[in-house]
């Protein structure tokens, strides 16, 4: 395997953990749901951005984007596939904060507030901006094929009613 | 394949022995240059049913998740694809209780970012050397897919 289909394994992992961590049915509580001892983890959020945004500047690449468009396929293919899964882990984690809120789940509220919380913060901030950026300069270059690399709805994840900028994204998306 | 396979673990008295003989040998090719990708696809297959036919005692998982860490406490990270195969086929099985995910996390999870942050940091310094020098998509294609 090379660095890259390892990269990709690995997002499995995180993604794999945040599943089975998490509870299949949120209004189940008679089952525990773990996912705040993955939530304190700065140093997870911060990596699984750098992975997010990887990308090799060369090809057709659009500068200032996070997806993968050099037009190696193969090398699209998995940077992409990296970045939905990275996408999926904090739609997992925003789910989780959503799920807390809605149904008061015994959670530290400290440990939801994306003032106080990095990872939430770091999504809010980092992550976000990276999608609307990457969005703006894809409708730009008039890319119409990004749904080969990542799946639109995962655009979507971020459930946006969490930030001040739900609107902004939501009339983002779907103007593009 | 895993009712096939099922009776074999369940014989009174050698279920467990003969599981850990399977698992043993599993794990052994997994980690073996010399077994070609397609081949431990399959022995993946193999390490799941011997992980849920392990539910009620947990134990092989157990050993298995920490010969996992410790592997990749070890290896460079061009190695790291069996240690990672490995706890996928522990993960995924369903019957895992949370509690011992959770465990398993607390567990492994400082050498997960270890490894994430060399994968994510070896990219980089390849794709910096890639940029610094010939831009050709052959080329790129033989660094980054092989």
């Amino acid at each position: 395997m090379n660095s890259l289909e390892i990269l990709q394994l690995w997002t499995v992992i995180i993604g794999e953990f945040v599943k089975r961590l998490g509870r299949n049915d949120p209004r189940d509580l008679t089952k525990p749901n773990y996912l705040d001892i993955v939530v304190d983890k700065e140093d997870l959020v911060r990596l699984l951005l750098k992975a997010m945004i990887l990308q090799l500047p060369a090809g057709d690449q659009i500068k200032e984007c996070m997806f993968a468009t050099s037009d190696i396929p193969q090398l699209d293919r998995l940077l992409n596939t990296v970045k939905t899964n990275v996408l999926r882990v904090f739609e997992s984690i925003l789910e989780f904060r959503q799920d807390a809120i809605d149904i008061c789940l015994n959670v530290n509220s400290a440990i939801l507030n994306p003032e106080i919380n990095k990872f939430y913060f770091h999504i809010a901030n980092d992550g976000v901006k990276a999608i609307l950026q990457s969005l703006y300069h894809l409708s730009r270059a008039g890319y119409v094929y990004i749904e080969n690399g990542i799946k639109v709805e995962y655009l979507e994840l971020y459930r946006l009613n969490l930030y001040s900028s739900k609107n902004s994204m939501k009339l983002f998306v779907k103007a593009w | 394949m895993e009712k096939l396979l099922t009776p074999l673990f369940d014989r009174k008295g050698s279920h467990y022995e003969t599981r850990k003989y399977i698992l043993e040998r599993v794990i052994q090719a997994l980690y073996s240059t010399n077994v070609p990708a397609s081949i431990k696809g399959a022995f993946q297959t193999f390490l799941k049913i011997i992980f849920h036919q392990d539910k009620k005692d947990g134990t092989l998982k157990q050993d298995s998740m920490n010969y996992a860490i410790q592997q990749m406490q070890k290896q460079q990270v061009n190695d790291y694809a069996a240690s990672l195969l490995l706890m996928r086929s522990i993960l995924e099985d369903s019957v895992n209780p949370s509690e011992l995910v959770a465990a398993w996390w607390n567990t492994c999870y400082e050498t997960l970012v270890i490894a994430g942050n060399a994968l994510v940091e070896g990219i980089g310094s390849e794709i910096i050397d890639v940029v610094k020098g010939d831009l050709q998509k052959e080329k790129l294609h033989h660094i980054f897919i092989g």
